[in-house]
């Protein structure tokens, strides 16, 4: 009730701020009119900004750089960002971080779709196969470097990303793209913009499967993925100053978790997104969002019952199990088997011999609502503000997660207020503030405070400070993976996953930055530099803690567990003196040897816990964590369209005349893509070449373009088995306009 | 000092109190002494509608220049400081505004010095001379300076012209501001043979709905420029639209350029000052013009992505960052 108050005052206090809106005899022109401006970033804060206001590090990529990239899928693209680090766990399972490391789900980065998080709560991370975005839909990419909570709310803990489609309006008529290519690359994509009456929309509807990486020394990579999306979205001006876009769409994916044990996973994806936004006559605006999310998957899993479990791991009359008979056989020793306690095997015993202990699948079940209305206020010519009130839905229905089915829920309320004064000429003052609160816990405040110094109409330094929380999410919280079975009316369990720490808090970033912004020879060339010191306390993750369990003296816990300091730099350099080229260069050296983990509870004697790295703290194992991100990365992309030569013969000049080759180089130093993993790659580099060409008759044009992902050398991609050998596209586009 | 000979309040009093005709009023004007300026120039006062960079800009450019070349003394004062402009206006010998609220705040004065109004809008001015002086002549020549800031509708057609040889439809979109003029540009138009495609704009309709037929319909389109709301709602579907049938869009300022417009046709800082220090020594040398002066410089920006997009070439000597303007 109170919290439907305080949607009621936040409306009516906008409206009244908003009241004026379009009156069809406006009166005279004035020189403010003529300098209205027309497009701006606005993914920072909200309000419209160019880069020399933003109070953080952005990196736009724009259509002209997708277009000019080596990039087969999205993710190639994070790759021009400095400091983001674009790994694979699998073939068909990338991931996308900013300085800290990702794991098999990068938890801390949101990422946008005109304004959708599409960040799945259920994993608490973003499936990029399911997202349904295909280069050609993105008309930009607006890359936030560092928190952008103070904006965005707890996910943008780490960085955001808000990817903004194509208005249904820049196109017309039908768009089909075939790719093929290596690991079985099939991908058809076929999409159709028209008006309906009143309405500007486009439908995509994409199929593709591919086989993943190979296998490699031994390794059995079981990582395909088998994808179809549909996509629809519409447009709708009622009048000059309302616009309404909405978009629908559905998914689904069929691939395997992993890399070690593969099991298939089902993704079903749905989701239903609707933006009212309002331009007012005073020059501010007033946007409403609403969007719902539906994320379900079923994972295969080993099926077993009582009878399997006791033929396996239960004691014979020597009290050995057929399971360290096996060890044994394999030249192992009999301690590496498992094998029954007496009393569990008994319990077991008492049970139905057909008693199912693991399902042959479990199903999971997301679901997110969204609600945001948000206003641009602009009371003087050098005060800005951008006040947004939001409430969301979270829920998730699982069959194994909750100590076995079990449906967990939650509402968060969020307020953030980003305030921008023009202090001087020379000096934008930024603050940004969020208040998040998850009903029946306590709140969270995050805020970001920035400088920006305007040297000269071209450079531009920027100090920035920030500290962010980042709430557990719903399966951080309450995970609780457990199998049991019935024994004469009692619940035994018979192995346990892993579970949440009951004491599990929340996740801390306190950050500084100086930046810099330069542009050079009439904008033709960009640099961007930024140094940080980000310090992350209580990160979630998974400790170790002794079990009795009758399988296992181990059990993983969720938990906050990890503290990472990190230092270093990052910057690119872009030089785009023409149209037909174009460069774009980053770097980032990060320093995160100030770090440590808190491995697992101390056991006297345990020669684990003699290793040099660790500590005993209270009976807690602390370990120093070190090279779990790339101290170094560097990217580089070329790009050259190839004029008219009018000196050589017509069918030659025809077939060069708009070639566009492109070349990119990317390296990675070496890291630890796990933590406390000893065994990891070593650094690597590869080289990425696309040459295309589009041909063009009336309003209809062609294109066709193959691509090289890593001409040279096979590499390591993220784990020592994940072989990236070279791979080789060949995509055939159709269009009009 | 400029020195005013005859009392102006005098002969405007004269004029509305014994109703002549305009024309035997603007005779009055002629050959009364009242626009007989001296060559000396002690003191001016700048008044800026606002603190802020677009008007601080061309007051800094002109200033500049005086620091270097002459040794004028001037003061700056924003219009919202009343005392500020009271107490300078007695000792400035002319007055030089930047925006419409600041050209407001001195019209309403009525003042006997010499005016110059820049950074303003030929609409806007049209509305302070009414306003103050009942209508556009008897402002000009009672003393009154106006430089525009809006380019003729001709140089932007001109430039089109010059980039596309062989258009025919010429799409120009009128907000409500602005439709009472769609006379003139039809005529505009139909005197260079081109076909005109005039969208009176309702902003209380589909504005996609009525931009789709005009834009597909034309070779080029020309928004004109309204309200900054009409601008700015329309101007995202105007160049979506335009991306969509591959039709070039002539803009009328630096943001419709970077926006995605193929070129656009502008006053910048540097071509309203230097019009304006131009016109101060015209009027120290020659004394008073009786009229609405019209930009003489622009500048000519494109926007090589669209270009390209479009597949046309830009003559590199189309491309303008301030000067006379020859479209």
């Amino acid at each position: 009730m109170k919290c439907f108050k305080l949607w009621l005052c936040f409306i009516a206090g906008v409206m009244a701020v908003n009241a004026k809106t379009a009156s069809s005899s406006d009166g005279i022109i004035t020189e403010e009119d003529l300098f209205a401006e027309i497009d701006f970033v606005s993914g920072v804060t909200h309000l419209k900004q160019d880069l020399k206001q933003v109070p953080a590090a952005v990196t736009i990529i724009d259509r002209r750089t997708i277009e000019s990239s080596t990039a087969v899928d999205l993710v190639d693209l994070f790759r021009l960002v400095p400091g983001f680090q674009v790994y694979f766990f699998h073939g068909n399972k990338p991931g996308v971080t900013h300085h800290i490391h990702g794991g098999q789900y990068s938890r801390r980065l949101e990422v946008k779709i005109d304004g959708r998080s599409v960040y799945e709560p259920l994993l608490s991370s973003v499936e990029w196969n399911t997202l349904g975005v295909e280069l050609d839909d993105i008309e930009y990419i607006e890359v936030v470097r560092g928190s952008n909570s103070a904006a965005d709310g707890s996910n943008a803990f780490i960085a955001s990303i808000n990817i903004v489609t194509r208005s249904p309006l820049a196109d017309l008529g039908t768009r089909v793209s075939v790719k093929m290519g290596s690991q079985d690359i099939n991908s058809q994509t076929i999409s159709h913009s028209y008006q309906l009456g009143q309405l500007a929309t486009r439908t995509t509807l994409k199929a593709s499967r591919n086989d993943g990486f190979d296998d490699f020394e031994g390794n059995d990579i079981d990582d395909s993925a088998d994808t179809f999306t549909f996509r629809y979205q519409g447009l709708w001006t009622p009048t000059v100053t309302d616009t309404i876009n909405f978009q629908i769409g559905t998914g689904d994916t069929k691939t395997t978790i992993g890399p070690s044990d593969y099991h298939n996973r089902h993704w079903k994806n749905k989701y239903q997104h609707l933006n009212w936004k309002r331009i007012t006559n005073d020059w501010s605006d007033f946007e409403f969002a609403l969007y719902h999310n539906e994320i379900d998957f079923t994972d295969d899993d080993t099926s077993y019952d009582v009878k399997t479990a006791l033929y396996l791991y239960g004691a014979d009359e020597n009290g050995v199990s057929l399971h360290q008979q096996m060890q044994v056989l394999e030249g192992k020793d009999l301690a590496d088997g498992i094998v029954m306690d007496a009393d569990f095997q008994q319990k077991l015993e008492d049970a139905d011999p057909n008693a199912i202990i693991s399902e042959p699948s479990y199903a999971h079940f997301s679901d997110r609502w969204d609600a945001e209305i948000r206003s641009n206020i602009y009371p003087s010519d050098n005060f800005r503000m951008s006040l947004g009130l939001g409430s969301r839905y979270d829920s998730f229905e699982t069959e194994l997660f909750l100590g076995g089915p079990g449906k967990v829920s939650q509402v968060n309320n969020r307020f953030n207020a980003n305030f921008e004064w023009t202090a001087t000429d020379n000096l934008t003052l930024n603050y940004g503030h969020v208040v998040e609160k998850i009903r029946d816990q306590s709140g969270t405040s995050s805020f970001r405070a920035a400088a920006n110094y305007q040297y000269n109409n071209d450079q531009i330094f920027r100090l920035a400070a920030n500290k962010s929380y980042r709430d557990p999410t719903l399966l951080e919280a309450n995970q609780n993976t457990i199998y049991t079975v019935d024994s004469n009316g009692d619940e035994i369990i018979v192995y346990t996953g892993v579970f949440a720490d009951s004491d599990i808090s929340k996740e801390k970033l306190i950050s500084r930055e100086i930046g810099y912004l330069g542009s050079f020879n009439n904008k033709s060339i960009l640099v961007d530099f930024r140094y940080f010191y980000e310090d992350l306390s209580n990160l979630i993750g998974e400790r170790r803690e002794d079990s009795d369990g009758p399988f296992q003296d181990i059990v993983n816990v969720i938990d906050n567990i990890e503290r990472v300091k990190l230092r270093g730099i990052e910057w690119q350099f872009q030089y785009k003196p023409t149209n037909q080229f174009l460069l774009s260069f980053n770097h980032s050296y990060i320093d995160d040897a100030d770090g440590d983990s808190l491995y697992r509870s101390y056991k006297p004697n345990d020669p684990e816990a003699q290793d040099a790295d660790c500590e005993i703290i209270n009976n807690d194992e602390f370990c120093d964590i070190e090279n779990l991100i790339p101290k170094n990365m560097v990217n580089l992309l070329a790009s050259y369209t190839l004029p008219s030569y009018s000196n050589l013969p017509n069918g030659l000049n025809a077939f060069f005349s708009g070639l566009r080759l492109s070349g990119s180089y990317h390296y990675k130093s070496s890291y630890t893509p796990r933590v406390f993993d000893e065994e990891f790659p070593p650094s690597h580099s590869r080289i990425d070449l696309m040459v295309s060409k589009r041909w063009r008759h009336a309003d209809n044009w062609v294109e066709l373009s193959l691509a090289a992902q890593n001409a040279g050398s096979d590499y390591s991609e993220h784990f020592s088995y994940n072989k990236f050998q070279s791979k080789y596209i060949l995509e055939l586009r159709m269009g009009s306009n | 000092m400029f020195g005013i000979k005859v009392k102006r309040e005098f002969v405007l009093a004269l004029g509305k109190a014994i109703c002549f005709p305009r024309a035997v009023l603007l005779l009055v004007f002629l050959f009364a002494p009242i626009n007989s300026y001296s060559n000396k120039l002690d003191h001016a006062l700048f008044v800026l509608s606002k603190d802020t960079p677009d008007y601080k800009k061309v007051v800094n450019l002109i200033t500049s220049d005086w620091k270097t070349s002459k040794n004028y003394h001037y003061m700056i004062v924003i219009e919202d400081q009343l005392a500020e402009i009271d107490k300078n206006l007695k000792t400035s010998d002319i007055i030089i505004t930047l925006g419409t609220s600041a050209a407001d705040r001195i019209l309403a004065k009525k003042i006997t010095q010499p005016v110059i109004n820049t950074l303003i809008t030929e609409s806007a001015f049209n509305a302070l001379a009414e306003k103050y002086y009942g209508d556009v002549a008897k402002a000009t020549a009672l003393g009154v300076n106006p430089i525009v800031l809006d380019q003729p509708f001709e140089r932007r057609l001109n430039l089109a012209r010059q980039l596309l040889k062989n258009m025919a439809d010429v799409g120009v979109m009128l907000g409500p501001s602005v439709a009472k003029n769609h006379n003139l540009y039809t005529q505009s138009l139909t005197e260079r043979d081109l076909n005109p495609k005039i969208l009176l704009l309702d902003p209380d309709k589909n504005p996609i709905r009525q931009l789709d037929p005009i834009v597909k319909a034309s070779d080029v389109f020309i928004p004109i420029a309204g309200s900054h709301l009409i601008n700015v709602t329309t101007a995202k579907w105007i160049l979506q639209l335009a991306y969509r049938y591959r039709i070039p869009v002539i803009g009328y300022s630096a943001n419709y350029v970077a926006a995605g417009a193929l070129a656009s046709v502008y006053s910048s800082p540097q071509d309203v000052s230097r019009q304006t220090l131009e016109l101060v020594e015209s009027l120290l040398a020659e004394g008073h013009k009786n009229q609405v002066h019209l930009p003489n410089y622009c500048t000519v920006k494109f926007n090589k992505t669209v270009a390209w997009h479009l597949n046309l070439t830009i003559p590199n000597k189309l491309e303008k960052n301030t000067g006379r303007c020859d479209l």
